[in-house]
């Protein structure tokens, strides 16, 4: 019987699955190879999509999701709930909680141009352990997440980047028990979990990631077998659902900083000498160039870019900007509030994101600064504290004359930043 | 009486409701009826334009919510002056008790009005904001379909939400 199972199959014919039915068809033994088993209707009916609901009446039968409105209509009223309140919409009944667990649900908001950007912050504690919070910044509030898996629960130098506008990726690093790491997760912010991505292709930390047109690219870092640096490169393709190479990088590198502007990926860091490298990455020609000047030079703080203009923080404390200027090829510009807030570990700016076209800064204490650099003219006028915004304060987590009381009594601070993002839903 | 209307300056059109009430708007208004848009187009609006799906007491809204904005809109005042006319009108005019705002927002949706369509579905959603489960079931009058145990499992999912 086993024997004469596999020539069963039509393949050209049939995408069920009809070896594992066979086991449990009596009268399977009759068939002879060649015949299309799959369209024989005693066998397996189940697997047949147009028998898969035989009692469809129920759909129709079933209670509207907002009595008195068509459910296209219920669904158009719904999609417009403010994100912070999905979760409640979920436990209202249970066709509300598919509605909401679908992939539908979001993509209409999407068309419709009203999905909310929330900042995700993730950070280590003193013990080494990883956390995340949300931060609606509309409504102004911290919001809980399902905890980080397991493997990231402790790493060090892994990556993080969002693909899709609302896919957040955790990738490589170093678990302190297995050592480097190949591994992939995602955490979709449509239906609020974690799930697992094809690994990449080498066991990496500490390395440059970026995304350029929705493709993940990963470069040099570190492998613990030997504490040599990295100069291969790869790419994810969440189309393809696919890692490959890219070419590799001229040297190998640890790097420190990086940044994507005009659809190339600047990247500067250590090589396995311990000297100060850049090189650029351009994804059309799949080549990789070393460069000593221009936008490199004096380069090393985290930078983004906004509306097409590159920004970097030029002050510990996020208090002062720098901005590229394309036309000399330096940092020549700056954007300054002459707020300077201090020089402690808490108060350091660690991030850099654009957010809803402004600027937004985060910094060690979970407090968040939005700076509206569209209404810059770049550092003629003598003052652009207009610009800043506080988003969030210190209040949620701990107070800044805590942090500085702290700091002051050689404590080491609480918690660090390890990586922020902006995701869609 | 239509060739009497069509004497007259300002063209006029008769709306009949579900419930045989008949009403007369100028064409100003009833353009915003996107359907009734395409039936004076196509010429078919005479006697009288039969609305099956709108009770009276619905189609007296729309057509107070329509002849408003058909007011301001062509009245002249500057674009700011009138949006923010608008918006307080907007906001009074939708004032009112979650089953008529379920009507106006199918009425909005047959009728074709973009305008109040996306008003009322606005505000419908802003009435789930600020309430509490329990509160968001009993005013739609949705019906809590979670057994105990299927409750807990969805709260468990979000546990760590709910610390």
């Amino acid at each position: 019987m086993d024997r004469i199972q596999p020539p069963l199959v039509d393949t050209t014919a049939c995408l069920c699955r009809v070896d594992a039915g066979l086991k449990t068809v009596a009268g399977a033994k009759k068939y002879v190879p060649g015949t299309k088993l799959c369209l024989q209707p005693d066998i397996k009916p189940s697997i047949h999509p147009t028998r898969q609901k035989p009692p469809r009446d129920r759909n129709t039968s079933q209670s509207p999701l907002l009595p008195g409105l068509p459910d296209d209509l219920a669904i158009a009223c719904l999609i417009r709930v403010p994100r912070n309140e999905h979760r409640k919409l979920r436990l209202v009944c249970k066709r509300w909680g598919r509605l909401l667990a679908g992939n539908y649900f979001y993509s209409l908001r999407r068309n419709l141009g009203i999905t909310e950007e929330w900042i995700y912050v993730m950070k280590k504690d003193r013990d080494g352990k990883i956390s995340w919070h949300a931060f609606d910044p509309i409504y102004q509030v911290w919001q809980p997440l399902p905890p980080v898996p397991k493997e990231y629960s402790e790493a060090h130098g892994f990556g993080c980047a969002v693909l899709s506008g609302c896919h957040l990726y955790l990738f490589g690093g170093r678990d302190p028990e297995k050592g480097s790491m190949r591994r992939v997760v995602f955490y979709s912010a449509r239906t609020n979990k974690w799930h697992r991505a094809p690994d990449m292709l080498r066991r990496r930390q500490s390395f440059g990631c970026c995304v350029i047109n929705n493709c993940l690219y990963v470069a040099g870092g570190e492998n613990e077998r030997g504490h040599r640096s990295l100069r291969s490169a790869e790419v994810y393709d969440p189309n393809k659902n696919r890692w490959s190479f890219i070419s590799d990088m001229s040297t190998a590198m640890v790097p420190f900083v990086g940044v994507v502007y005009e659809g190339k990926w600047f990247l500067k860091g250590r090589g396995s000498h311990r000297q100060v490298l850049s090189e650029v990455y351009q994804p059309e020609t799949d080549s990789w160039c070393t460069i000593y000047d221009g936008l490199v030079a004096g380069w090393r703080s985290p930078s983004t870019t906004v509306n097409g203009h590159l920004y970097a923080l030029d002050c510990k404390d996020g208090c002062r900007l720098r901005v590229y200027d394309e036309s000399t090829g330096s940092w020549s510009k700056q954007i300054d509030s002459k707020m300077h807030l201090g020089n402690s570990k808490a108060l350091e700016a660690v991030a850099l994101l654009p957010l809803n076209g402004k600027l937004c800064i985060i910094r060690n204490n979970m407090s968040i600064s939005l700076v509206d650099v569209s209404k810059s003219d770049h550092g003629s006028s003598s003052t652009d504290e207009h610009l800043w915004e506080t988003i969030a304060g210190k209040g949620h987590f701990k107070t800044l004359v805590t942090n500085f009381l702290s700091n002051l009594a050689g404590t080491r601070f609480k918690s660090l930043i390890v990586h922020s993002q902006v995701l869609n839903a | 009486m239509s060739s009497s209307t069509e004497l007259t300056e300002k063209k006029v059109f008769l709306l009949k409701s579900l419930d045989g009430v008949i009403f007369e708007v100028e064409e100003s208004v009833a353009v915003q009826l996107e359907v009734i848009r395409e039936l004076i187009e196509g010429d078919c609006a005479r006697p009288f334009i039969s609305l099956y799906n709108v009770t009276s007491e619905i189609l007296a809204l729309v057509i107070e919510y329509c002849k408003h904005h058909a007011e301001t809109c062509s009245g002249g005042t500057s674009a700011t002056i009138a949006d923010e006319d608008l918006k307080t009108f907007d906001n009074e005019f939708m004032n009112v008790d979650e089953n008529i705002l379920l009507e106006l927002c199918s009425a909005a949706d047959y009728l074709d009005i973009k305008s109040l369509f996306e008003l009322t579905c606005r505000t419908l959603a802003s009435l789930i904001k600020d309430r509490t489960i329990i509160e968001v079931r009993k005013m739609f009058n949705v019906e809590n379909d979670f057994s105990v145990v299927e409750e807990k499992a969805v709260r468990k999912e979000f546990a760590w939400a709910f610390k």
